[in-house]
């Protein structure tokens, strides 16, 4: 029956979305909205505008353009409105992956019909 | 504190003595499937063909990561749901992984299959500790996560680890050696609910080690395991290939209680604790840095550095939040040992206990990724449904609110706690709540810095 009691009360809690056990005591948007003052995103305010945390996109660990909020996280979203600049693959880094794969492809074909016919090595099958 | 091995061992007799429990093999339809080569073909398949689409999508698709349904299956559905895997089925992840099942298709047809050189088997979970620790620290540096571009060139990067250990090496080498996703699923997998084991009186008998060897009906155990002597389900990916190959029926897959194996560890690694404690790290990184109480963190580091660059603060902070659990792991072995409550050594005591963290590092994985597939996880039906090139409206991401989702990170959060303190107490031999107060004391402390940043607001993934 306690079980049962604890069970209830935990989904009513969950599905409530449970308010009381937050640790800042539910003002969720003042203290994000308040926390991220000053984080000027084009890097204005020189006071928060660290190297490396250049919110234009060089460092897209930063980069909150694609964060979205929702009704509890509205001071989170970082003007995510502006619109992402497509880019093609890059198809020196993919050339690169291929060249690579197909070398070790090509090592493989090469010891394996060519160098080592036996198969005297590891598995049984 | 180290259990006497007498005491080990009886234990470990009256277990081996105790009513099997129940074989999910003894189910006639479950054991055909699994003999049968549609297993785990299937699902590797399946999974190989979502993988290649993911692939694509992100190496050439839009560079939005809300709309990439490369970043939106990979790291709001994937990546959450794998510990929830490994919790309730064990490895069986790896047996289905794409990069398993190329691995698989590049050693048959043209692999040399030489044995694994010695050094990868000697230092290959150290290797994987570190592998790890780089790619999160790289996904904080150049933000490969939030990148489909970034991520797209990471699973390059593994699909060309993997060819190349294939193209020269036995076996699954790189699963086993190398995949930083390996040395996680390993450790979570001793916490799970299920595990595959030979039965003792009939393996002793055995002539043929076919589970090791490999038959006619399928090859030797991928990840070099000796169903004989296999302790552990952490190397085990449930392939079913033993169970193909055992001429004498003497596997079995039962349920188990969760964490049960982390206790019961015959030999006991440190990679495995340190491993342990660095993702207790991993989590903390993951979570300081989406909430927002990072950029003062960011601002108090670069006042000790003297450099506002992005790169080297985050480098202390990634460094001080891997320290941060492995000191107090080595702080708690090293107080254990003053207090009298333990007659091992620091190290041994580090070692043994650090799979108490385990529980931890699964809870606090688990919540922190529920934030993310819960908050964003509509990204997932949006994307999948305009990549089919359904006309959707897109609205809001989440599919609860984020304080919902705290409520249940909380009660995660406990549950690990439970299990770790519970773990501890076993791992302790049941001693004395003075013998083994530090580490209790340390689970509940991990616990709470846990539960402290998921009461902050995080930010989204996508």
């Amino acid at each position: 029956m306690k079980g049962k009691m604890l069970i209830i009360m935990a989904l009513f809690l969950v599905l409530t979305g449970g308010t009381v056990a937050m640790a800042h005591g539910g003002n969720q948007h003042s203290q994000s909205n308040s926390s991220m003052k000053g984080m000027d995103m084009n890097g204005k305010d020189k006071g928060m505008d660290m190297k490396g945390m250049d919110m234009n996109g060089k460092d897209k660990n930063m980069d909150m353009s694609g964060s979205k909020s929702n009704d509890d996280m509205q001071g989170m979203n970082m003007g995510g409105d502006e619109p992402v600049k497509e880019t093609p693959p890059n198809v020196k880094v993919l050339g690169t992956y291929g060249v690579v794969n197909l070398a070790f492809i090509l090592i493989g074909i090469w010891n394996k019909w060519f160098r080592r016919k036996d198969g005297s090595y590891g598995n049984t099958k | 504190m180290a259990i006497p091995s007498n005491k080990y061992n009886t234990e470990k007799i009256q277990v081996d003595g105790a009513k099997q429990p129940f074989n999910l093999l003894s189910i006639p339809t479950i054991k055909k499937f699994i003999q049968s080569r549609w297993y785990p073909g299937i699902f590797q398949w399946a999974a190989f063909v979502v993988f290649s689409v993911i692939v694509y999508e992100l190496v050439a698709g839009t560079v939005d990561p809300t709309r990439n349904i490369g970043t939106s299956l990979t790291w709001v559905l994937w990546w959450p749901l794998v510990p929830v895997f490994f919790v309730l089925i064990g490895r069986f992840w790896c047996a289905i992984c794409p990069f398993g099942k190329l691995s698989d298709i590049i050693r048959k047809t043209i692999g040399s299959e030489r044995p694994t050189p010695r050094f990868l088997r000697k230092y290959g979970l150290w290797i994987i500790d570190l592998f790890f620790i780089a790619i999160t620290y790289s996904d904080h540096i150049w933000g490969i996560v939030e990148s489909p571009r970034g991520s797209g060139y990471l699973l390059l990067l593994l699909v060309t680890m993997v060819v190349g250990t294939s193209v020269f090496y036995e076996r699954r080498t790189f699963c086993k050696t190398l995949c930083f996703l390996g040395g996680l699923s390993g450790n979570y997998s001793r916490s799970g609910a299920l595990e595959l084991r030979g039965t003792p009186d009939i393996c002793k008998t055995c002539k043929t080690q076919s589970c090791f060897k490999g038959s006619d009906k399928a090859e030797g155990c991928p990840m070099f395991q000796f169903v004989r002597t296999m302790d552990s389900s952490a190397d085990c990916n449930l392939c079913g290939n033993c169970v193909k190959s055992c001429p004498n029926n003497s596997i079995r897959i039962s349920p188990r209680v969760p964490t049960s194996e982390l206790w019961g560890t015959k030999n006991p690694k440190i990679e495995h604790s340190f491993l342990a404690a660095v993702i207790m790290g991993i989590v903390f990184v993951q979570n300081i840095t989406m909430i927002s109480i990072w950029q003062d963190i960011l601002k108090a580091i670069s006042f000790v550095t003297g450099t506002e660059n992005y790169t080297i603060n985050f480098t202390v902070a990634y460094i001080i939040s891997m320290l941060i659990p492995i000191l107090l792991l080595l702080g708690t072995a090293k107080l254990a040992v003053l207090t009298g409550g333990s007659i091992s050594k620091v190290k041994q005591n580090f070692v043994r206990f650090g799979y108490a963290i385990i529980p931890l590092d699964l809870a606090g994985h688990l919540a922190h990724n529920l934030f993310h597939i819960i908050t964003e996880g509509r990204a997932v039906w949006y994307n999948s449904a305009a990549l089919f090139g359904a006309n959707v409206t897109r609205g809001d991401l989440a599919f609860a609110s984020a304080s919902s989702v705290q409520i249940l990170q909380y009660i995660i959060i406990v549950i690990g706690m439970v299990g770790s303190l519970y773990t501890a107490y076993r791992i302790g031999n049941k001693g004395t709540f003075k013998a083994l107060m530090p580490y209790y004391t340390l689970m509940i402390l991990l616990a709470v810095m846990n539960i402290y940043l998921f009461s902050m607001p995080m930010m989204h993934r996508v």
